[in-house]
């Protein structure tokens, strides 16, 4: 499992991202990582108790951090389907979606930003 | 008293009163008195551009939605505009009525984490059917894009008149697809709601079939069924990618027929790219 940290949510930056699940006291989801914090965000969670959020640790260098998004994208994807039946032409169509996916951050990593 | 509360609810939550409270706001949106005002005169046949934009340019909070909306990404290729009357004739009456209702609308209930995800949800639905209709070469963007930011309209009137319930819905971890347990839950699924607002707000025929079927396309009626279907699949691909607030990619048949029928087999690459920007940007 790749590593990341846990942080103060008052302390992060805009567009840090929050890379593990967070919850209320009551267990209910507030956010689905991988997921960048805003401002808008950042105001929702101080609002709803949450103090402190996980971001990756960065020491455990960029390309990690990268392999790290690409793999919890893929399960979160395969996870957001998983109440379509599971028939072979869905399987392929899940594939397609996760395929465009790796190709879309494999490609924006060459693509220097406008 | 209680015999007659939905069973399973803690909230004290009854169908029949939720019914009706959805019958209220179809005769009286839960927005203000002036955004009513102007909506009222966007119906106006001879509504004219300038004095619609002169009276956005009063409310700021207004001008700053649709100007915001003209320098999306979606317009990005046009260069920046400035003014609402420019920003008007961009997006069109019909839209800029689209997103100061659904705005509105999400207004009064935004402190609610799944209205404001909601929210972004419907903005990349629009994005995806707009681009799902360039892809295929359909003419009326427009209403592409109005279809896809309405479509789930119904599912804001939840935690506005059920917040309790509607908590319990997000919980609930049943493998049932979402509007089968909304109709459990609450009578009515967001699809059947949606349409009888949409319907009540004399939005066309186009849009309210949008909303009834987008989680059921092939049941749409043959005149609709482009748009549906184009609303249907961005709304799977929105989901996916995470930008689907409590929503499962849930869809009828399946997802492949959409893209066949849309005949998007071949560029279905380009558009999961372009909604995957998208999301990059919104983020
Ligand atoms: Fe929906
Ligand atoms: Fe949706």
């Amino acid at each position: 499992m790749a590593r990341m940290m846990k942080v103060e949510l008052a302390t992060t930056e805009d567009g840090e991202m929050i890379v593990q699940d967070v919850h209320d006291m009551l267990g209910r989801l507030l956010v689905r990582a991988p997921r960048r914090i805003d401002p808008e965000l950042k105001r929702m969670l101080l609002a709803r108790g949450i103090q402190e959020v996980f971001i990756p640790d960065q020491s455990s260098g960029d390309a990690e951090y990268e392999r790290q998004i690409v793999e919890q994208e893929r399960d979160a994807i395969r996870k957001r389907f998983s109440r379509l039946q599971d028939t072979p032409d869905n399987k392929r169509i899940v594939e397609i979606f996760i395929r465009a996916f790796e190709v879309f951050h494999a490609e924006k990593g060459k693509i220097p930003p406008v | 008293m209680t015999s007659s509360r939905h069973a399973g609810d803690s909230g004290g939550f009854r169908k029949e009163e939720f019914r009706l409270k959805v019958e209220d706001l179809t005769l009286l949106p839960a927005i203000s008195p002036h955004v009513l005002e102007f909506m009222t005169s966007l119906d106006d046949p001879a509504a004219n551009i300038a004095g619609i934009s002169g009276r956005i340019e009063k409310d700021p909070g207004l001008s700053a939605r649709i100007l915001k909306v003209a320098n999306s990404p979606l317009y990005a290729s046009r260069g920046h505009v400035t003014r609402v009357i420019d920003a008007l004739v961009r997006v069109g009456l019909m839209t800029a009525k689209a997103i100061i209702m659904t705005a509105s609308f999400f207004d009064s209930i935004r402190d609610h984490p799944a209205v404001a995800s909601l929210w972004k949800h419907s903005m990349a639905v629009s994005f995806g059917a707009r681009k799902i209709g360039e892809a295929t070469g359909m003419t009326r963007l427009d209403e592409l894009y109005l279809a896809g930011l309405l479509h789930d309209i119904g599912k804001v009137v939840y935690p506005m008149f059920a917040r309790e319930s509607f908590d319990a819905y997000l919980e609930d971890d049943s493998t049932d697809p979402g509007p089968v347990r909304e109709s459990r839950l609450f009578g009515m699924d967001h699809a059947e709601l949606g349409t009888r607002l949409a319907e009540a707000w004399n939005f066309p025929p186009v849009i309210y079939h949008a909303i009834r079927y987008h989680h059921a396309p092939v049941d749409a009626p043959e005149p609709s069924r482009d748009v549906v279907n184009a609303v249907g699949l961005a709304d799977r691909i929105s989901s996916a990618y995470g930008m689907g607030h409590s929503e499962d990619p849930f869809v009828e048949g399946g997802i492949r027929p959409l893209i066949e029928n849309l005949g998007v087999s071949s560029s279905i690459d380009g558009i999961l790219a372009s909604v995957l920007g998208y999301g990059d940007n919104i983020e």
